[in-house]
């Protein structure tokens, strides 16, 4: 199940990708926020989750109360960090609350995809699963600071399709494809 | 071999079995074949030297092992009849240990 879930979340990603080089590549026209990909990307994030919660849950048992009270302190802590960066620009910006909506989803999705990760890295840091957890949850990272970046400039009405910040999310994938690659190999 | 170790043998390799299905058939599977490729473990060895096979699942797994761990014991407890109280002084090898002790007085 839980690979099942895995799958289903980076379909739904790529069928988000593929909707959004559909724009640029294909129809060429200027690419709607939100739009049909970002259904694609943050209906992905559910099962994603599921398939992170559903690893965790077996070994979770092993943690302290003292581990799992520190580990949500710090997925509290980026939390806030990212809400309170987003706040200004993004109501300030004056959009209509379904793009101010998904400008706080992606980061918080992030998030809370982080706060399932981390422990799994707490579990299986001294293991050889750990390499894999590892680089999971630096592709959920790197996804935090380029989700944030694009609601940013997004706000800012700065972005634009191939910006820079774009490399990061290229950056993200590669860090999930060597992770599952490691696990594989590991496992 | 005593008759009794040999019943005992076979009970751990069945709780063994069955507690290593929190992972899934495909993950047991996975075990067996890396025990066997990095350990040189076969699963009928795992009575003899249970040392391994804990060490196997802590080099994989982490303190994740710990999950898989106590879900075997619980599994060889039930399957003996015995009372399976949890105990943090006791890793794996000591409730196997315990269990077999216990299961020798009670036979």
């Amino acid at each position: 199940m839980v690979w099942l879930y895995f799958t289903w979340g980076l379909f739904l990603w790529f069928v988000g990708e593929a909707v959004w080089a559909g724009y640029t590549l294909v129809w060429g026209i200027e690419i709607p926020y939100p739009s049909i990909a970002d259904a694609f990307w943050l209906c992905g994030y559910i099962p994603f989750f599921m398939a992170l919660y559903l690893y965790v849950k077996i070994f979770g048992q092993v943690l302290s109360k003292r581990v799992l009270a520190a580990s949500m302190a710090v997925t509290l802590g980026l939390t806030a960090i990212v809400s309170i960066t987003l706040i200004t620009p993004v109501l300030g910006a004056e959009e209509d609350l379904a793009t101010m909506m998904v400008d706080f989803a992606y980061p918080l999705f992030d998030l809370a995809l982080f706060s399932i990760a981390f422990l799994g890295l707490l579990i299986f840091l001294k293991g050889r699963l750990g390499k894999s957890w590892l680089l999971i949850n630096m592709a959920i990272l790197t996804n935090v600071c380029a989700d944030m970046l694009f609601s940013y400039t997004t706000a800012q009405g700065t972005y634009y399709s191939g910006h820079p910040i774009d490399l990061l999310f290229d950056l993200s994938y590669l860090f999930f494809l060597l992770a599952f690659y490691v696990h594989t190999k590991e496992f | 071999m005593t008759k009794e170790k040999k019943v005992f043998n076979e009970v751990l390799l069945e709780a063994v079995d069955e507690g290593l299905l929190i992972l899934g058939e495909s993950g047991r599977k996975a075990i067996y074949f890396h025990l066997q490729n990095s350990h040189s473990l076969k699963r009928e060895d795992i009575p003899e030297k249970p040392e391994i096979f804990v060490n196997g699942l802590r080099k994989i797994f982490g303190l994740g092992a710990q999950a898989i761990e106590r879900s075997i014991v619980r599994c060889l407890y039930s399957k003996l009849g015995l009372e399976f109280i949890e105990r943090k002084d006791y890793d794996f090898l000591k409730y196997l240990d315990a269990a077999k002790n216990m299961s020798e007085k009670e036979g």
